[in-house]
């Protein structure tokens, strides 16, 4: 069965250091495991609500710096509005840097978009 | 008949030193004590596929000839630059200084866009610090923008609450606290005995109503619960992780402020929880060698300031050759890093395997500082710690390469 596309949604992608992650890229034949782990996005219940993917779904998160596919893991205490992934090469795909400030890992502003089933495998 | 030897794990600034280590034929067999971050750094040491060999262009050489075209690419670059070095030892970044300072080149870690500032103003004496043998004496510990069981996993065991000698499971009376200010519900907060939950770069707004707090006036409900933590606690530690840091954008004035007013109440210290296990060492090698923890220029004598980090100088493509010391910029910063950096020789020297190193003109694999060969690094607390590497292997240690090179520049 193919999902339609849902509502573009705005979001503030926040990151975070993720041990299970970082482990995957030393681990012996565990380079699989690191994108399991690092290529998701923990969001409010409303807003994946308001993108119309469920729990285990993927969302595409993207900005005038990039796009990412992230699976979507459900966080009853994520603020609404934001979004929290690992800190990894994926949400790099998004961050950007402005003259004297520091790079925006902890205040990405992206649209995130379901993606359909038949899509995103 | 195997025997258990005991080292410092390399993995995080906790630089744990009750690591066991089981050889069997130089083979790790068993890793006693260690984190799941530490035991699959130290396992990591002996998957061959994942370290890097030399390399020049792509070409499998020797140690000498990669470090021969190491020094001759240095040597021909009118502009070039030395990044990295907190996954170094004490020694080897000391060498890295005095080779940056013969190349007349600029100078910087991850500090710059990391915990630096904060390392700055703990080392200038703008903020109180302690060490972390000295918890044992306080009663408030202040997890604030870090989540310790990801990013240094054995720090509340080893040496903060659980390491407490009056912590209890159970009892009537708490006699030491355990505490976070997070934006999310991580598992560092969900152990704490009181959790302020903030919205993401709001930090900034808290600190001022706390501020308001301490002077009495009236202030949010929620700081007032922290200013009230706050005023009975006789010794308060405060973990300052990179949630503060990027939350205030490095502008650490007002946490200063807050910290000068808090101190009328009774004793406070901030451990900045660096990440890389002796980042903090490089911040006081290169403190100590110039006066300024990072974002250093030997171009003319010694000047510092925010147009020598890092970030900067690959913007504004400001040198015409990177020589990377144990970091992986292309993995852990903006993609557009490795954009503007295309076509500029890279020389990388890191024990494992990288994006900044695929493709670069030079690969250098060094032995890993701690495992396989020694050296001393700086805790998180300032305490130095003398590594001890258990492993033996041919590849030279960063200090060597450096050493090497050093030699060979001409400049």
């Amino acid at each position: 069965m193919t999902m339609q596309r849902g509502q573009r949604s705005p979001l503030v992608v926040v990151t975070y250091r993720d041990i299970y992650a970082w482990v995957a890229r030393l681990d012996k034949n565990e380079e699989a495991m690191y994108e399991r782990y690092a290529a998701i996005v923990r969001l409010a219940e409303v807003d994946m609500k308001a993108i119309g993917v469920s729990n285990g779904g993927k969302v595409e998160l993207s900005n005038g710096v990039g796009s990412v596919v992230v699976r979507v893991q459900l966080d009853s205490k994520c603020p609404k509005g934001f979004g929290f992934m690992p800190m990894s090469h994926i949400p790099n795909q998004l961050t950007s840097y402005e003259a004297g400030k520091l790079p925006n890992f902890k205040w990405i502003e992206v649209t995130a978009e379901a993606v359909p089933v038949d899509d995103a495998e | 008949m195997a025997e258990t030897s005991t080292t410092v794990c390399t993995a995080c600034s906790c630089l744990c030193d009750d690591i066991g280590l089981r050889l069997e034929d130089d083979i790790i067999r068993r890793v006693e004590n260690a984190c799941r971050k530490g035991s699959s750094f130290l396992y990591a040491t002996q998957f061959e596929k994942r370290r890097n060999r030399c390399l020049v262009e792509g070409q499998e050489v020797d140690a000498d000839e990669a470090i021969e075209r190491a020094a001759a690419e240095l040597s021909k670059a009118r502009r070039p630059m030395v990044f990295g070095l907190d996954n170094s030892s004490l020694e080897a970044q000391s060498i890295a200084i005095e080779l940056a300072r013969r190349l007349g080149c600029v100078l910087d870690d991850t500090s710059s866009f990391c915990q630096g500032t904060l390392v700055d103003h703990v080392l200038t004496g703008a903020l109180p610090t302690c060490t972390l043998d000295d918890l044992k004496l306080c009663d408030l510990i202040l997890y604030w923008g870090s989540n310790p069981h990801h990013s240094h996993p054995r720090h509340l065991s080893k040496f903060t609450i659980y390491a407490h000698p009056e912590y209890m499971e159970i009892g009537a009376v708490r006699r030491v606290t355990l505490a976070a200010i997070e934006v999310r519900e991580s598992e560092t907060a969900v152990v704490c005995h009181r959790v302020y939950r903030i919205q993401p770069k709001s930090d900034r707004e808290l600190i001022a109503a706390i501020d308001k707090g301490i002077a009495g006036s009236p202030t949010t409900p929620e700081a007032q619960k922290i200013v009230d933590l706050l005023r009975k606690s006789r010794f308060v530690v405060v973990f300052a992780g990179l949630g503060l840091t990027y939350s205030l954008d490095n502008d650490y004035g007002p946490f200063i402020e807050m910290c000068q007013h808090l101190r009328k109440w009774g004793k406070l210290a901030v451990i900045p929880m660096v990440g890389h296990y002796n980042m903090r060492g490089f911040n006081q090698s290169l403190r100590k060698a110039t006066g300024h923890v990072n974002k250093v220029s030997f171009v003319n004598g010694v000047s510092h300031g925010d147009q020598f980090s890092f970030l900067e100088q690959v913007r504004n493509r400001s040198f015409d050759c990177l020589l990377v010391v144990g970091s992986d910029p292309f993995s852990s910063l903006p993609k557009s890093v490795a954009a503007e950096m295309s076509g500029i020789p890279r020389i990388v020297i890191d024990p494992y395997h990288s994006a900044t190193g695929k493709d670069a003109t030079v690969v250098i694999g060094p032995a890993v500082t701690g495992v396989e060969t020694g050296g001393t690094a700086v805790r998180m607390d300032g305490t130095e710690i003398k590594l001890l590497p258990l492993l033996k292997t041919a590849r030279f240690g960063d200090d060597e390469i450096l050493k090497r090179m050093m030699e060979k520049v001409s400049r």
